[in-house]
């Protein structure tokens, strides 16, 4: 993830940043750190991203993706 | 309106295709499910009504259509891809067999019929990417990046005694509630499963510009298909 910020911790909204590039196949060990950093101390984000996992799922069924990205 | 009782339009005829696919747009349900295309009873003949698989096709005929129509953005493109998915399911159909869901075998024929049809475009779809404002992403966020507790809708996918098609209806409804831009370069990349690089130079955008955007459309898919949770 090429814009993770360096100078201050990540924000809610960067983690939806991460969890975006995470579903291109784009997050590098660093970022999937940064993300589960974050998501073990941010109750918000937990619940989120779970959701998103659950949305990516029924989108691949939806579309008949029958690999992950 | 349409009117099932209309005579056979040919597949000449795009403005019958545009008034049967108008019917299928959001927030309408298909009434006739045994009903097939009718063009393509023309082009196949009436037997394509006895095929085992005719009730079954027309029954997702209406699922392919809106999701090509996302896609291509016009209505007789869709149409022609559709239609050439059901000939091509019902030529083979024996090879099916039921080997997997029949939604997720005619979406994959159908992608490949939509990735022809794209290609064989001489020209780009012009993709107008505006400077959307974002009243509804900025409502997500405090200005400190953390959730706004009171915008942020914490239901969960239902894990029991909702049927799954219903959960996929929720989703499929929230696509079509993304912006037709956005909708068309998420479908590229989620559906398609073209690389950002590839959908970036077809869109005539930088890449950049697409990860803001397939960013968006994820954060309006959440908040829309969370919602829709809490209705199960
Ligand atoms: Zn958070």
């Amino acid at each position: 993830m090429e814009n993770l910020p360096e100078d201050r911790p990540i924000t809610c909204r960067d983690t939806t940043w991460l969890v975006s590039a995470a579903r291109d196949g784009e997050l590098d060990e660093a970022g999937h750190a940064a993300l589960q950093k974050h998501i073990a101390d941010c109750p918000f984000c937990r619940e989120a991203s779970q959701q998103f996992t659950d949305l990516f799922r029924s989108l691949d069924l939806l579309l008949g993706n029958d690999r992950p990205k | 309106m349409l009117n099932h009782e209309t005579p056979c339009s040919l597949p000449k005829n795009r403005r019958e295709h545009v008034a049967y696919t108008e019917s299928f747009l959001p927030g309408r349900t298909d009434a006739h499910p045994t009903h097939l295309n009718q063009s393509l009873v023309a082009l196949m003949g009436r037997q394509i009504l006895e095929h085992p698989a005719s009730a079954l096709l027309a029954e997702e005929r209406p699922f392919l259509l809106r999701l090509a129509l996302l896609q291509l953005g016009r209505r007789d493109d869709a149409e022609d891809v559709v239609q050439e998915t059901l000939i091509a399911a019902v030529k083979n159909w024996a090879n099916f067999a039921g080997k997997a869901p029949l939604r997720a075998w005619l979406t994959g024929i159908l992608r490949h019929k939509i990735i022809d049809s794209f290609r064989s475009r001489r020209e780009h779809v012009a993709l107008d990417i505006e400077n959307e404002s974002d009243d509804e992403i900025e409502g997500m966020f405090l200005e400190n990046g953390s959730w706004n507790p009171e915008t942020f809708v914490s239901n969960h996918c239902p894990q029991t005694s909702v049927a799954q098609r219903q959960l996929l209806q929720i989703v499929e409804l929230c696509l079509n509630h993304l912006r037709g831009n956005s909708a068309r370069l998420f479908l590229m990349r989620e559906y398609l499963g073209m690389e950002l690089n590839e959908v970036a130079s077809e869109a005539e955008i930088s890449e950049g510009n697409l990860r803001v955007i397939l960013h968006r459309a994820r954060l309006r898919l959440r908040s829309c298909v969370v919602r829709g949770w809490g209705e199960c």
